[in-house]
């Protein structure tokens, strides 16, 4: 089994047929919100060796471990600057309505324009932006799977889980056997 | 197993045909989730959004969970199972007495077990009654029928997963990226060895993304197209006349056909480049093995069997069957319509397909179940829908499908149900069909019971059950035996296992596929497996074919493929889209997978929209001959101009579908439809 630390997420954007399992499969690996979009193809967290985004969050809510990117709720104030920050657009936001408690009367987020009439206007629910981010499926790793949810489902292999070198030579294997095989329909003269 | 407070159980996966498997976490008796199965051979333990969504169905709260009647009035009332099965028998003895055993319908499922299916077509068929059809009527019979008569039996000739040692691969009708997304990972595995793909589709989707070429065709002229190829790949000689000398027999009537073709006029009807046509004779007839993968785009259309039938000749006029990577892949849409197939649930067909006017053979099966003779001579889905609006059917008892929104001019078939003296719905949810039922049972879903499922590959999977059905919902063969054993066709309700022990003696294609040695395995036994020790056949014909003289035949259509072509305004092609399941009952209730898709929509070529003053979103009405349907213009290049797409998982698109059948497999036509829009103003 492989170990946590040295398996990357390789994404083959020409193998996306945009089925939309990893996300699904997200969503139930994370209780609800995926991080992970499809458009044309994929798109979650790279886990950068040099990542951006730890170098803005003034609050260290983010932070590496083994590799992986690792967003801290506890420390999150859900600014968003890292949203900013991100090269592929990774991190993920979900809007989230709550109800306001009663006892949450005189709390700052209520708007001007209820404190200003004598707090009789008061708004049930308000809305809340929740920043988060593919965390590599620690909790599956914990649980001793080596492969992350969206990589265990994806029926195209568009999202594939392997470790570096096992990642390259395949990539050259690939492309000996295509050039291979075009050599050789070449030289019978049936290629057009 | 079920005390164990946490487990993980390995089942089938309840949706399309390629029989995936995945563990379902069960905790305190409740599905709470799912783990992927890496070492699985059908697809290394993928799941597309559908299998991803096997928890929140489970836990469905609308669920049926209790025996339902309907009394005069319409209004329903839960009554106990004592009550609905004795109420079912009863009526059902009163109207074999009254009316004869003809006057009972049944409509078998290609969701259940191997197991249901064959006690539900037996208790049909012992009850008197010939007609037991299920839905492969709707999507496969073609390729059974042409496939069975061409080659000796009517499956995928090898595993999906071999499609990835093929050179080339033909995918016509077929749009397996979004309906089997898994099978999408074999065929860029081929490419990405070096295989050439081409792609024949009227619409641009995911399938044909992957392909180097993608055929355009305009709806409907398949059966010219494959002609076309396969004369051009005579005229240049490609074709491997050795295999045709050893292995084939009527060659030379077919041969007479194709060099009456000419090619560059049927490219002008197909409304292809004629270079492509060439191309695509040239790559498939030369490379070392090709495969042709096809689907409904082949089959439902008013001469299916015909183009089932070409597809096989092309396949045995270039050699090209029989080998690792060289075969015919008619992928199934259901997690076992092949096995209902195989189990005897088609009118014209006994378990094993032994045809029901075959005299002898039909005495064979009927002495194994004890009785003197069986019944002959069914109808077809369509053709109960027909008999009851004659008043020559007056029961229908439905077992896990919805004829209402998967069958032609969903109308006729609403008013046809309407006319009953008895539907019987057994189903997991209250479908549009149920709405119409005397009275509805609360079926289990796949994971609360077990059986054995066979997926397109011919694998047969063993599913355990993982949970119990919720409240007072029963198994499909809990309901079968009981209901067998109120009308008096035999003694004890049986369990899974001894059924399928009697289906190791009535088919012989199963010979070999015992319970404990499927229980056992998690990659089942692809048949046929004769005995006990056969391993299974993954790759068919490889050394002779399975008819009586061991020589494949090539089945020439004498039917003109070009009077087909139709010039009214615009074709309209019905199909599916990536996250929702036929006829919709299950996935048009899961949020999560109606979120992607939640409305129904009509996909319009931009300068056809133009023309007729549509935009992005707005309101139109869509005219057929069978009824008019109010639906949202997508305007999108993905169609030809002159086509339309509708995907049929909502029950207004066959509101529309034409019920012309095919004459020899008796399915409908529904990618022949033709229709006229009009814009609805505001």
């Amino acid at each position: 089994m492989q170990s946590m630390a040295s398996w990357k997420i390789f994404i083959n954007p020409e193998r996306c047929i945009g089925c939309h399992a990893c996300e699904m499969a997200c969503e139930q690996t994370h209780g609800g919100a995926s991080n992970i979009k499809v458009q044309c193809a994929p798109v979650f967290c790279r886990h950068c060796e040099v990542p951006p985004c730890i170098t803005v969050c003034y609050r260290n809510a983010i932070e590496m471990r083994n590799g992986k990117i690792l967003l801290i709720k506890d420390l999150c104030t859900n600014c968003g600057i890292c949203i900013f920050a991100c090269p592929f657009g990774a991190i993920m936001t979900t809007t989230i309505t709550r109800r306001i408690e009663p006892k949450e009367k005189a709390h700052r987020d209520v708007p001007l324009l209820s404190r200003l009439f004598g707090g009789k206007i008061f708004p049930k629910e308000r809305q809340i932006v929740l920043v988060h981010k593919c965390d590599g499926c620690v909790e599956r790793a914990e649980a001793g799977v080596a492969r992350p949810a969206c990589a265990a489902t994806c029926p195209s292999g568009a999202i594939e889980c392997k470790d570096i070198a096992q990642a390259s030579s395949s990539k050259r294997i690939r492309t000996y056997e295509v050039h291979l095989v075009t050599h050789l329909t070449h030289r019978e003269g049936t290629s057009l | 197993m079920m005390e164990k407070k946490n487990n993980k159980v390995s089942v089938i996966c309840p949706y399309c045909g390629a029989g995936c498997r995945f563990e379902l976490i069960v905790e305190n008796g409740k599905a709470i989730g799912i783990d992927y199965e890496p070492d699985h051979p059908v697809a290394l333990g993928a799941l597309c959004p559908k299998g991803n969504s096997a928890v929140e169905l489970l836990n469905h709260p609308e669920r049926l969970t209790f025996p339902i009647m309907r009394e005069r009035n319409g209004k329903t009332r839960r009554i106990t199972w004592d009550e609905a099965l004795q109420f079912v028998a009863n009526k059902l003895r009163q109207i074999r007495e009254d009316f004869g055993p003809d006057a009972v319908g049944f409509l078998a499922s290609a969701k259940v077990s191997n197991e249901e299916n064959y006690l539900f077509q037996k208790l049909a068929r012992l009850f008197g009654s010939p007609h037991v059809d299920h839905c492969a009527r709707l999507c496969h019979s073609p390729s059974i029928v042409a496939l069975s008569r061409a080659l000796g039996s009517g499956a995928m000739t090898n595993p999906i997963s071999d499609l990835e040692n093929s050179r080339c691969i033909l995918i016509i009708g077929s749009n397996f990226s979004e309906n089997h997304p898994i099978v999408s990972r074999w065929v860029l595995n081929a490419k990405d060895r070096g295989a050439f793909i081409i792609a024949v589709d009227p619409r641009k989707t995911p399938t044909t993304e992957i392909a180097h070429i993608h055929l355009m065709i305009r709806p409907g002229t398949d059966g010219i197209l494959l002609n076309a190829i396969m004369a051009q790949i005579l005229r240049e000689g490609l074709a491997n006349y050795d295999f045709i000398a050893s292995r084939t027999e009527g060659f030379e009537h077919l041969k007479d056909k194709l060099r009456q073709i000419d090619i560059i006029k049927a490219a002008k009807q197909v409304g292809v480049p004629v270079g492509d046509i060439v191309i695509t004779a040239r790559k498939y007839a030369t490379s070392p093995s090709s495969a042709i993968v096809y689907c409904m785009g082949i089959t439902q259309h008013r001469y299916g069997t015909d183009y089932a039938a070409s597809c096989a000749n092309m396949a045995l006029l270039c050699g090209h069957i029989g080998r690792s990577g060289a075969g015919i892949f008619p992928l199934r849409g259901q997690n076992n319509v092949q096995g209902a197939s195989d189990m005897g649930a088609l009118a014209e067909f006994l378990p094993g397909y032994v045809r029901t006017d075959d005299v002898e053979k039909r005495q064979n099966v009927a002495k194994l179940w004890g009785c003197d003779d069986l019944p002959s001579g069914g109808l077809s889905v369509t053709e109960i829908i027909g008999a009851i609006l004659d008043g020559k059917i007056k029961a229908l008892f439905v077992m896990g499908e919805n004829p209402i929104v998967s069958d032609p001019c969903s109308a006729e078939t609403e008013k046809a149900l309407s006319m009953l003296d008895l539907l019987v719905v057994q189903d997991i949810f209250m479908t549009e069909t149920a709405n119409f039922a005397h009275v509805v049972l609360p079926a289990a879903m796949w994971a609360e019971k077990s059986g054995s499922y066979t997926n397109t590959e011919r694998r047969v999977q063993w599913s355990p059950k993982a949970l119990n059905p919720p409240n007072e919902a029963k198994s499909d063969l809990w309901i079968i035996g009981n209901l067998g054993k109120l009308l008096g066709l035999w003694e004890i309700p049986p369990q899974p296992e001894d059924i399928l022990r009697e289906i190791n003696l009535a088919i012989p294609f199963y010979g070999g596929i015992t319970p404990e040695r499927i229980a056992t395995s998690k990659e089942g036994l692809i048949w046929p497996c004769l005995d006990e020790n056969h391993p299974g056949t993954s790759i068919l014909y490889s050394e002779k074919f399975h008819r009586e003289n061991g020589r494949a035949t090539f089945v020439t259509s004498e039917v003109d493929f070009e009077a087909s072509i139709s010039h009214e305004p615009f074709s309209l092609i019905t199909g599916r889209v990536a996250v929702h399941y036929n006829s919709g009952s299950i996935t048009r209730k899961l949020p999560s997978l109606l979120r992607y898709t939640p409305n129904l929509e009509l996909t319009i070529h931009p300068s056809d929209a133009s023309e007729l003053g549509i935009k992005d979103g707005s309101t139109v009405l869509v005219k057929t001959a069978k009824g008019t349907v109010e639906t949202v213009a997508k305007v999108s290049s993905s169609v030809r101009q002159g086509s339309v797409f509708m995907p049929f998982h909502f029950p207004e698109t066959n509101r529309l579908t034409p019920k012309d059948l095919d004459p020899i497999a008796r399915i409908p036509s529904f990618k022949d439809a033709k229709c006229r829009l009009l814009r609805k103003d505001k």
